[in-house]
């Protein structure tokens, strides 16, 4: 009888445990199923993809010895910036991200925050198109180079982009910066010196692999090679029940828009929850 | 014997739902383990007075009214926009006049606001911080 009654009490328990994750798993959309082994063209980049491997920082933990030594003038704009993340990390109602009030993030945040990415492909230009922020980012692959210097007066937040295929890997060289872009959320610096060296290498169906290098001379006292990122392909059918769970359109598909605005709204996010929970 | 079986019964599902609230992924955001203490859970139940389902973090307001009749105006955030409406919640999900219970972690500088990691909706579903993404 006790057996029974036990046997009857776990089975509710571990129902109502399993009822809950199922619960909680149909709100979400799930993944399809991968297909790394079918065929495609490696230096075609066509598609959705969204980030799925490595951190949001340029090294996997900031400050590892992967992080190079920074000159006084970076080591002095390190510390004046207060990121939000990472372990100098203070409430952002005290801190100084740009994206906070929603600033442009730049090209490197850009592509380190973990949101979908449609690449636009045609011959002589490879456009990523953001989710977050909903901006976009043009590579030139028609043969053109960067200049070594640019005009102050020209530089912008997402810099300048030119590609190259290298075998099946394009190699990006993209500079111009605008110094007030960080390059990561943990409040690493960049200066208008700044190149960055992006690696894109289709290695199966499904995956995009990326490595990157910063070399920043009036900032860090060698080149910075980032920890290794990857990007899955999302699959057509993905998105579109995305869109269809989001939005209730049926069989749409494309970028999103996660986008910081208006500005009033974040101003009211910020005043009534960011400040109050910084106790200001 | 009876009610032996009914003690367990309920010390299991006691424990069995308690796994559920404890057991929500603490998710690092932007600065949140500095605002807000994460070691802490708190239940608030009150009165909804908006739902905004904007960036960069959707936010909650809802007044709490004691039995003298005070009012203390709650504020909490939850995830991005884009995982919750990934997950089906919109901006007619919560509603002013609804009556809510929300799950927190309050803020560590005592204010009534806190990182919302449920809200309890009045038509019995759970809205939670972790909803829309791949878990």
């Amino acid at each position: 009888m006790l057996s029974r009654s036990i046997t009857t009490i776990l089975t509710l328990a571990v129902m109502l445990v399993f009822a809950s994750a199922t619960l909680a798993q149909d709100r979400s959309v799930a993944r399809a199923a991968p297909n790394p082994d079918a065929p495609f063209d490696p230096r075609d980049f066509s598609g959705i993809w969204e980030r799925n491997g490595g951190s949001r920082g340029i090294s996997r933990r900031p400050g590892d010895d992967t992080t190079p030594p920074m000159t006084p003038e970076g080591q002095a704009r390190f510390d004046s910036y207060r990121p939000g993340y990472g372990p100098r990390q203070v409430p952002p109602a005290t801190g100084n991200d740009p994206t906070g009030e929603c600033n442009p993030a730049g090209l490197t945040r850009a592509l380190l925050y973990p949101r979908p990415t449609q690449f636009i492909q045609t011959p002589d230009l490879l456009v990523q198109m953001f989710s977050w922020h909903r901006v976009f980012r043009e590579i030139w692959t028609d043969g053109r180079e960067l200049p070594e210097n640019f005009n102050p007066d020209l530089r912008r937040w997402y810099g300048y982009s030119a590609g190259r295929w290298e075998d099946n890997t394009l190699v990006v060289e993209s500079a111009g910066f605008d110094d007030r872009a960080w390059l990561d959320q943990n409040g690493y610096p960049l200066s208008e010196a700044t190149r960055v060296v992006e690696r894109y290498t289709r290695v199966d169906h499904d995956t995009i692999e990326l490595e990157m290098t910063i070399t920043d001379p009036l900032t860090y006292t060698r080149p910075w090679v980032a920890e290794q990122k990857s990007y899955r392909l999302v699959p057509r059918e993905e998105v579109v029940a995305w869109y269809a769970r989001m939005t209730d359109l049926q069989g749409w598909y494309g970028v999103f828009e996660e986008d910081c605005a208006p500005v009033d709204e974040v101003d009211n996010f910020n005043s009534r929850v960011r400040d109050p929970a910084a106790g200001l | 014997m009876k009610h032996r079986t009914i003690t367990l019964l309920a010390v299991l599902l006691a424990v069995s739902t308690g796994s559920l609230v404890v057991s929500v992924p603490v998710f690092a955001h932007h600065g949140t383990s500095i605002s807000y203490d994460m070691e802490k859970r708190v239940s608030v139940t009150g009165i909804v007075t908006q739902w905004r389902l904007t960036n960069p973090h959707a936010q909650l307001f809802w007044d709490v009214t004691d039995e003298d009749g005070n009012v203390v105006h709650w504020s909490g955030e939850i995830s991005a926009p884009f995982h919750l409406s990934k997950a089906g919640w919109s901006r007619n999900s919560i509603r002013p006049g609804d009556e809510v219970t929300v799950i927190l972690s309050p803020s560590r500088a005592g204010t009534p606001t806190g990182v919302m990691a449920e809200v309890q909706l009045p038509d019995g579903r759970t809205m939670e911080r972790d909803d829309g993404r791949e878990r």
